[in-house]
């Protein structure tokens, strides 16, 4: 701990996400309905376990967010580009600043299309062409657009802020921010994901150990 | 003038504002039972210093002389560095005793919470503490 504070949302002035919209409500009770028609366990295959789980992708913002553990980022910044290095799960941003437009609506990516520009002394990303599977708290991948600031406030301190935009999705948009603070004491370790990720194939033997036990369970009850 | 944004940063803070769901990737009870706390005592034969958790592989004999092996998932690299382990703190060969929790299938691979050496040194193990009974693990 560096004396961080938690994500605090900025605006709306009240501190809370905004409603949803109709549209939004009507595809998370879809997802519900769809989820629930295919009759499928909460680890029946990998395929049921999150991307962060399959180490895929902690998605945007949730690759910047600090989770349980293995945060560490690097912000490197080099001619026309700014790269942030995530430790967990072994993602690389790359941010042009060359103003170049977006790529076409169609291509879409689990962390989106970033492009950068500077406003004084502020870094400004604006991140758009998400995928469904990877849409921050079950946005409209292809409306999201989230916008960073990053602004250096102290020689170990960086003021990130992000607006978090989706007319699909929330009735406004809204903004949260957190202080990234510098740490020489960690550095980033490489994350061979699936070289290490004993956890889904342990969840997966679990879940197994699970149902057999429930069967025979089932089987004693029948007998009686 | 631009500012310098070249950094490192971590950010240790426990947030909600995920992507996903949760973080099952290794929540304790997805994977461990919290009904089969387990005590080994056995020689340390492999470490594997691997993200996102580190895992020991002991050699643990039997009452009836036949040796086991058995996987003890730690806590991940980075916070063990912090607490002051180096890739020399289990060499080998060590003997030591380890307080867990068995898998739910009843494999011999167990969620490490206390490490002790015989000599009665503690290690602190930090392996995924998420919904575990004692909640000694890192968060």
């Amino acid at each position: 701990m560096k004396g961080s504070q938690a994500w605090l949302i900025v605006d709306p002035p009240d501190g809370k996400i905004p409603p949803l919209t109709p549209q939004a409500k009507e595809r998370a009770a879809a997802r519900a309905e769809a989820k629930r028609k295919s009759g499928r366990g909460p680890a029946d295959s990998w395929e049921d376990r999150s991307l962060y789980d399959r180490c895929i992708t902690r998605g945007l913002p949730g690759s910047m967010m600090p989770a349980i553990y293995g945060n560490s980022y690097q912000i490197l910044q080099a001619p026309g580009h700014v790269a942030i290095r995530y430790e967990m799960v072994h993602e690389t941003r790359i941010i042009p600043l060359d103003q170049r437009p977006h790529t076409g609506s169609q291509i879409r990516s689990y962390m989106g299309d970033a492009r950068g520009h500077w406003e004084g002394d502020t870094l400004v990303v604006e991140t758009t062409n998400f995928r469904d599977e990877a849409a921050f708290r079950g946005a409209n991948a292809a409306t999201l657009s989230l916008t960073e600031r990053f602004t250096r406030v102290a020689p170990d301190k960086v003021r990130w802020a992000v607006t978090v935009d989706d007319p699909e999705t929330w009735t406004q948009p809204w903004t949260f921010a957190m202080p990234l603070t510098l740490d020489d004491s960690q550095p980033v370790l490489e994350y061979g994901c699936h070289e290490g990720n004993l956890g889904l194939r342990n969840i997966l033997k679990a879940a197994r150990a699970e149902d057999k036990k429930a069967a025979e369970e089932a089987a004693r009850k029948q007998q009686q | 003038m631009r500012s310098n944004l070249l950094f490192a940063a971590q950010s240790a803070i426990f947030a909600s504002l995920m992507a996903s769901a949760a973080w099952p990737h290794h929540s304790f009870e997805a994977e461990f039972d919290a009904n089969k706390p387990v005590k080994l005592r056995g020689t340390v034969s492999k470490m594997d210093w691997i993200n996102p958790h580190v895992w020991i592989h002991l050699d643990v004999k039997g009452a009836d002389g036949k040796v086991m092996s058995w996987m003890i998932e730690g806590g991940p690299p980075n916070a063990l560095i912090k607490r002051g382990w180096t890739k020399n703190s289990l060499p080998e060969g060590t003997e030591i005793i380890v307080e867990g929790y068995q898998a739910k299938d009843g494999d011999t691979i167990a969620n490490g919470r206390d490490l002790t050496f015989p000599d009665g040194r503690k290690l602190f193990v930090g392996s995924s503490g998420a919904g575990s009974p004692d909640g000694k693990g890192e968060k």
